[in-house]
C-alpha cells in the first residue's frame, strides 16, 4: 500500500491541482488502485506484482500527472490560484507604498524657478523625510500653508529651532523644524 | 505500437460515452467493463481513463451524479453519468464511427483485392 501512496503522491504533485480537485483525484485514484490490489490478491498475486501491473497499466506517474493537469485545466487552476492572491498583493503593495511615502521618501515636482539653478523649474525631487542633519546650501522642501515649497537653506537658526530659507526673488523666510518636510537628495529634470 | 495507442485514445472517448449511456458507473467499473467487453484490447487504457473522464467532465459531456460508499470496503466511489450534451455527442461519435468503418472498409477492400 505504501508504494501505491507514493505513486499517487507523485501524480498529484505533477498535476498541481486546486485543493478541492486534488482531494477528489486522490481519493478516486486510491480507490481504483485498492480495487486492483484486492483483485490481484484474489488471484494470488503479491503486492509488488500488482504494483508492477499498476505501473504498466497506468504508465509513468509523471505522464499521468501531466495528462490529468491538462484534462482538468492546469492553466485555469494556475490562473485561479494567482487571481486569488492578486488582491492581497495589490493591498500589500499599496500599504507599503503609502507607508514609505508617509515616513521616508516622497517625490515632489518643483513648479517654479525659486530654487534654480540648483533645481530648475519643472524638475522632480525625491525628499528624504528621515533626514535630521541639515546644513547650509541644502535643498529642502517645507510646508507653507497647504502647499509644499522648495528652498535652499541659507542659515541654520538653532535658537528658534528652524532654518532660514532663501528663494529666488523672494525675501528670506524662517521655517520652523516641524514645517520642514525633508531634504531633497535626488534631483532630475523632466523638461529637456 | 504508437499508432495503436493513438487509435485507442481516439476510440476510448466514444466507448466511455457509450458505456455510461447504459448506466452510471465509477472509474474502476468503467475500466473493467471496457476490458471485458473489448476482450482486453482496451484494458491498457486505465492510465488514460481518468484524464479522459476529467476532460469529458470539463466539456460537460459527463457529470458526477452520485458519491457512494461501498458497503464492504468503505471506499468512496464517484459515479459518472452522461449529460444531455454527452448523449448528443455520443450520437455524433457513432455516426462518425460508422462513416469511418464504411470508408476504411471500402478503401482497404479495394487495395486487398488488388494484391
Amino acid at each position: 500500500m505504501q508504494n501505491v501512496e507514493r505513486y499517487i503522491d507523485r501524480i498529484i504533485e505533477i498535476a498541481d491541482l486546486t485543493r478541492k480537485d486534488e482531494k477528489r483525484v486522490r481519493s478516486e485514484l486510491e480507490s481504483h488502485m485498492q480495487e486492483l490490489l484486492n483483485a490481484g490478491e484474489k488471484s494470488g498475486l503479491t503486492e509488488s506484482e500488482v504494483m508492477n501491473m499498476i505501473e504498466k497499466e497506468f504508465g509513468h506517474p509523471e505522464e499521468l500527472g501531466k495528462m490529468i493537469a491538462r484534462a482538468r485545466g492546469k492553466f485555469r487552476t494556475y490562473l485561479k490560484k494567482e487571481a486569488r492572491k492578486l488582491p492581497i498583493s495589490i493591498v500589500v503593495a499599496l500599504v507599503i507604498a503609502f507607508a514609505v511615502q508617509a515616513v521616508a521618501f516622497e517625490a515632489f515636482k518643483v513648479t517654479t524657478d525659486a530654487v534654480s539653478p540648483v533645481v530648475p523649474k519643472s524638475s522632480r525631487v525625491l525628499v528624504n523625510k528621515l533626514a535630521s542633519n541639515f546644513e547650509t546650501n541644502d535643498v529642502i522642501v517645507f510646508r507653507s500653508g497647504t502647499r509644499a515649497m522648495a528652498g535652499i537653506i541659507k542659515e541654520i537658526d538653532g535658537d528658534r529651532n528652524g532654518v532660514i530659507v532663501s528663494r529666488k526673488n523672494q525675501e528670506d523666510t524662517f521655517v520652523p523644524r516641524d514645517k520642514m518636510i525633508g531634504k531633497a537628495f535626488f534631483l532630475y529634470s523632466c523638461s529637456l | 505500437m504508437k499508432s495503436r495507442t493513438q487509435y485507442r485514445k481516439g476510440c476510448a472517448r466514444t466507448l466511455v460515452l457509450k458505456i455510461l449511456s447504459e448506466r452510471p458507473m465509477y472509474g474502476y467499473e468503467i475500466a473493467t467493463t471496457l476490458a471485458q467487453r473489448s476482450e482486453n484490447i482496451f484494458s491498457l487504457g486505465q492510465g488514460t481513463l481518468y484524464p479522459l473522464l476529467y476532460s469529458l467532465e470539463k466539456k460537460g459531456l459527463i457529470c458526477v451524479c452520485k458519491e457512494m460508499k461501498d458497503k464492504n470496503s468503505g471506499r468512496k466511489r464517484l459515479y459518472y453519468k452522461l449529460t444531455r450534451k454527452g448523449e448528443q455527442s455520443l450520437g455524433e461519435d457513432l455516426a462518425t464511427w460508422s462513416d469511418i468503418v464504411k470508408g476504411m472498409t471500402l478503401v482497404l477492400r479495394v487495395s486487398y483485392a488488388k494484391c
